[in-house]
């Protein structure tokens, strides 16, 4: 009993402290603004008042960063062993646990869209645009025809190359080779487009003696089925003014 | 020495008053209870009825791209939602108070429900707003 006076008083500031600390939080942090509206219902004076959220307002979208999936940061330092042995044959003898279900592979390819961007019926077609380096991944939603358009401009070794694949995941090749492949070493060979297994002479122009440039606005077209995906990918030396883009209504 | 037989008339009249002012109390205890009872039935049936209105539109707002009052009393929403093969459709939503005050219309579809406040608010009028 004799210690609990010094006890209380020190509980009491404590909580006086956080109390101030909160107070002083909340009113110098500034809180989002979230858009509701107001509901008002009852009889006479007797009114209840409801608050109700609203989406986000139109145009915006949504956090890139925060939506995209993440990735593992690379740690510097590090040395990566290679694949055990017992892995490979654990993925032979099954390989189920190592592939990716169909429900994952058939994501939308507008995870990051508007609302406007949604509700943009099939039949407008969409241009999906790689510029630069990188790779994208786009999975028809329907049958139907897509118009890939490349050019690729470098000074050192680039590659465009566009895969398609089935709804199962494998690769449809032809002639042994991806759908569409592009690979240059420098800035001024002759190196073609081969769309199909087929090399496209007029992809590249000569302009001057022994001085090849990328054609610029080429393109191939495709007819795509439901369910299969088309990947692009730019990597290499490629020039940020490089690009492939797949126009299509089943995007 | 004379027995008596009879009450008295006095004694009559004054059980008969008593009887009549307990059958009286009694009334009015009943019909107070009635009441309380019946406003009670009608305070329930009209949280009910708001609750069940305010939770239509609380999902019709929550989908909404756009809310706008065309008149007083009358709001349009236009709202998303999906059709049968989960695809996005837009669709306007329409709230109304009626003129008598004591009914909201709900426009949907070209489909009309109504939500009749007329007797859970006791003939009273309702007051109803949405402030987007």
């Amino acid at each position: 009993m004799i210690f609990q006076k010094p006890l209380m008083e020190k509980k009491s500031a404590s909580i006086s402290f956080l109390s101030l600390f909160l107070a002083l939080h909340a009113t110098l942090m500034p809180l989002p603004t979230l858009k509701a509206v107001q509901i008002e219902i009852g009889i006479d004076s007797a009114v209840t008042t409801f608050n109700v959220e609203q989406l986000n307002a139109s145009g915006t979208s949504p956090e890139q960063q925060a939506s995209e999936q993440t990735t593992p940061a690379a740690v510097p330092g590090t040395t990566v062993a290679p694949v055990s042995e017992p892995a490979d044959e654990l993925s032979q003898r099954n390989p189920h646990i190592f592939t990716r279900p169909h429900a994952v592979e058939s994501v939308s390819t507008r995870p990051n869209a508007t609302v406007e961007q949604v509700l943009q019926r099939q039949g407008t077609p969409q241009t999906q645009t790689l510029g630069g380096k990188g790779s994208k991944e786009l999975v028809a939603l329907a049958d139907g025809e897509v118009s890939l358009e490349v050019y690729l401009y470098t000074y050192s070794p680039a590659d465009i190359v566009v895969r398609l694949y089935d709804e199962d995941g494998n690769e449809i090749r032809f002639d042994g080779q991806p759908l569409l492949s592009w690979r240059r070493v420098d800035g001024s060979s002759y190196a073609p487009v081969s769309f199909k297994g087929a090399v496209d002479s007029s992809s590249m122009f000569e302009e001057s003696p022994g001085d090849y440039s990328p054609t610029p606005g080429i393109s191939y077209k495709i007819d795509v089925k439901k369910g299969q995906k088309v990947v692009l990918t730019t990597s290499g030396g490629a020039e940020p003014r490089s690009y492939v883009k797949a126009t299509s209504t089943v995007f | 020495m004379s027995a008596r037989k009879a009450f008295t008339t006095v004694e009559l009249i004054t059980v008969a008053a008593l009887l009549c002012g307990a059958i009286a109390l009694w009334y009015y205890v009943l019909m107070q209870a009635r009441m309380q009872s019946g406003d009670i039935e009608d305070e329930q049936s009209f949280h009910a009825l708001s609750a069940s209105l305010v939770g239509e539109l609380r999902r019709d707002i929550r989908s909404s791209l756009s809310i706008s009052s065309s008149a007083p009393g009358k709001w349009e929403i236009d709202t998303v939602s999906t059709d049968r093969e989960c695809l996005p459709i837009r669709e306007t939503v329409i709230y109304e108070l009626s003129q008598d005050r004591l009914k909201v219309r709900v426009t949907r579809k070209e489909k009309t429900k109504t939500y009749d406040f007329s007797k859970a608010s006791d003939g009273k009028e309702i007051s109803f707003n949405i402030i987007p």
